[in-house]
């Protein structure tokens, strides 16, 4: 290409590079893909882009005798302004599927809650039969899931990161068995229990390239919601795990005790 | 004018003519990613894809700016004479001297190669220069924030990054001065502009990096992406069940995905399956040898001198890496 419209095209793909990077910050979009932490530094750094692009362009015509060629590697950066007009979603079920380690499939399959906490004094077994001994869960049963999005009554449950719940459910269940707790994430299939769905969060320690699924498998829901379904779930865990999961430990199965149907959050991800 | 073609010395190799069309097939390449990215889009495998590329790219951006701007900023205001009064002239004193100038200054990789050029031909001994273009990538301040930003909570991280490229900057400085295997260096290409305004040689300068390594980035998290998301987890897993091989095999990774310094932390930490050993040698094999700082050492100081200096940096680099995951990580 002629150097001049080379590094012309160059100052206005950098300039698209930044108004792209601002526009996603501002929108709130970047919380899908990185940490809300960084907004400013995107946004100042869009603009920095935009600044030095529309500067050079200037100075490309107005000084022709002082172009820098530009290689052609640069231009992939359009494939990154297109990619992120799209705006692909945050990390959903799919994904969370795919991740999963599915690795003792025969014993879960044939008992679904088999595995029990070893640190479990009581009552590891039959999840039904420990809905009764709440005093809320009485109108368990009648949660019909989703629709149940009717002004809930004030709740004692204690809300709790998912990633806070799976590191007690490993660490220290005790502090968090048979107590009601809230939790929210969006829901993605149960592989090994019938009538049950995982609520899923991803956690990221920096951006969604390294991300993790935390997962904890919901037993007692009369409907399995969609898959990527965002749900504030109360519910009870008393001890039972199911499969395994990344840390290689048991995945915790609680029992629904209401669920309300609930808009993606701002910020997808847990950090 | 605004080219110096350098002195014609017997044994130069003859500079190829650029491809006058090369243009039309970037063009190409480019329509065809964006068809492909937008017709895949709905589906479910290529959406993550997608969301896994743009996340790399987007936490990169803001190292990748700062980066490019001070790296802009040396180009501008520290002037060829300016180098040639402060730079050290040989010895061991020389390479260290270098290897720290290199940490102190920011630079991404594709910057450090014609810098150090620069300081050749300023008069700067052969091998100080070197160490100051392993150096200058690997760890300055930006590399080094952003690998604490990359693995939060562990600072041993960025501790054995720091020591691991250290010791490779000064090690092969050391050895390249020893073996005076300097000579090799074939020619030099003056690709300094002069004469601009310091406004326009600062943002033409940033808009030349941005667009160089900003390309290379769009290649390195087009591929981490597409490990994430097509490799099976199990093979993954396998992978990084063997120490040896999960080492090799980041190194060999960092090579072919020739990422940006300032951002290759963050691709490093996405490697969640690989022991912190192997995200090292990522880290460090990276800035120093990859597909495209070969290219562009082979273009700047020629391909025999470079068919020696490549291999010597890998080795010396998963050595390096390998030694510091054993005592740090």
């Amino acid at each position: 290409m002629d150097p001049a419209v080379s590094a012309v095209a160059g100052s206005v793909l950098t300039v698209l590079v930044g108004l792209a990077t601002v526009v996603a910050t501002w929108s709130g979009v970047f919380t899908s893909y990185v940490k809300s932490g960084l907004r400013w530094p995107l946004v100042v750094s869009g603009l920095v882009l935009i600044g030095a692009g529309v500067i050079s362009i200037v100075a490309n015509t107005r000084e022709p005798g002082h172009r820098r060629t530009v290689e052609g590697v640069g231009a992939l950066l359009v494939v990154f302004v297109v990619a992120l007009a799209l705006t692909p979603p945050p990390l959903g079920a799919d994904a969370a599927a795919a991740r999963t380690p599915n690795r003792l499939p025969a014993t879960t399959a044939l008992e679904p809650i088999a595995i029990a906490d070893a640190s479990v004094d009581s009552s590891s077994a039959v999840p039904d039969s420990a809905v009764g001994d709440d005093g809320e869960a009485s109108s368990a049963p009648s949660v019909d899931a989703p629709v149940t999005a009717s002004v809930p009554e004030p709740s004692t449950a204690f809300p709790i990161s998912l990633f806070d719940l799976v590191s007690y459910s490993i660490f220290l269940p005790e502090e968090v068995m048979d107590e009601p707790l809230e939790i929210v994430g969006f829901a993605a299939a149960e592989p090994d229990i019938p009538g049950a769905f995982r609520l899923t969060r991803y956690l990221i320690s920096c951006c969604a390239a390294d991300s993790f699924p935390l997962q904890v498998a919901l037993v007692g829901a009369t409907d399995i919601p969609d898959q990527d379904q965002w749900l504030v779930v109360e519910a009870i865990w008393h001890g039972d795990v199911t499969g395994v999961n990344q840390f290689g430990e048991g995945v915790p199965v609680l029992e629904v005790i209401s669920m309300t149907p609930i808009d993606p959050p701002a910020e997808p991800y847990e950090y | 004018m605004t080219q110096t073609a350098a002195e014609p010395r017997p044994g130069i190799e003859p500079v190829p003519p650029p491809f006058r069309h090369r243009w039309i097939v970037v063009s190409g390449l480019v329509a065809a990613a964006i068809v492909a990215v937008w017709a895949l889009a709905d589906s479910a495998i290529w959406a993550t894809w997608l969301t896994l590329f743009v996340s790399v790219l987007l936490q990169a951006m803001p190292f990748l700016v700062l980066g490019v701007a001070v790296a802009a900023a040396v180009a501008t205001f520290v002037t060829p004479s300016l180098l040639e009064r402060i730079a050290p002239k040989g010895g061991v004193g020389s390479v260290t001297a270098a290897t720290c100038a290199g940490v102190l200054l920011p630079g991404c990789e594709c910057g450090a190669v014609p810098i150090s050029d620069r300081l050749m031909r300023g008069g700067v001994a052969p091998a100080a220069a070197l160490a100051f273009m392993l150096a200058a990538p690997a760890i300055n301040p930006i590399v080094l924030v952003s690998t604490a930003v990359a693995f939060p909570g562990r600072p041993e991280m960025v501790g054995a990054r720091f020591v691991a490229s250290f010791a490779v900057a000064l090690g092969v400085g050391m050895l390249w001065m020893r073996r005076d295997r300097a000579a090799v260096i074939e020619r030099v290409v003056d690709r300094h502009d002069h004469g601009n305004s310091r406004l326009a040689t600062f943002t033409g300068s940033m808009v030349h990096d941005f667009l160089h390594a900003g390309g290379y980035l769009v290649i390195g998290a087009a591929a981490a992406a597409a490990i994430q998301t097509f490799v099976p987890q199990d093979l993954l897993d396998a992978v990084g069940a063997s120490p040896v091989i999960a080492v090799l095999g980041m190194a060999l990774l960092a090579v072919v995905l020739s990422i940006c310094s300032e951002a290759d932390a963050f691709v490093a930490a996405s490697f969640t399956q690989v022991s912190p050993t192997a995200q090292l040698a990522f880290m460090v094999t990276g800035p120093v040898v990859d597909l495209k700082l070969v290219s562009m050492q082979a273009g700047v100081f020629g391909t025999r001198f470079t068919a020696r200096f490549a291999p010597t940096t890998v080795v010396a680099a998963v050595g390096m890496s390998v030694v510091m995951g054993w005592i740090l990580l």
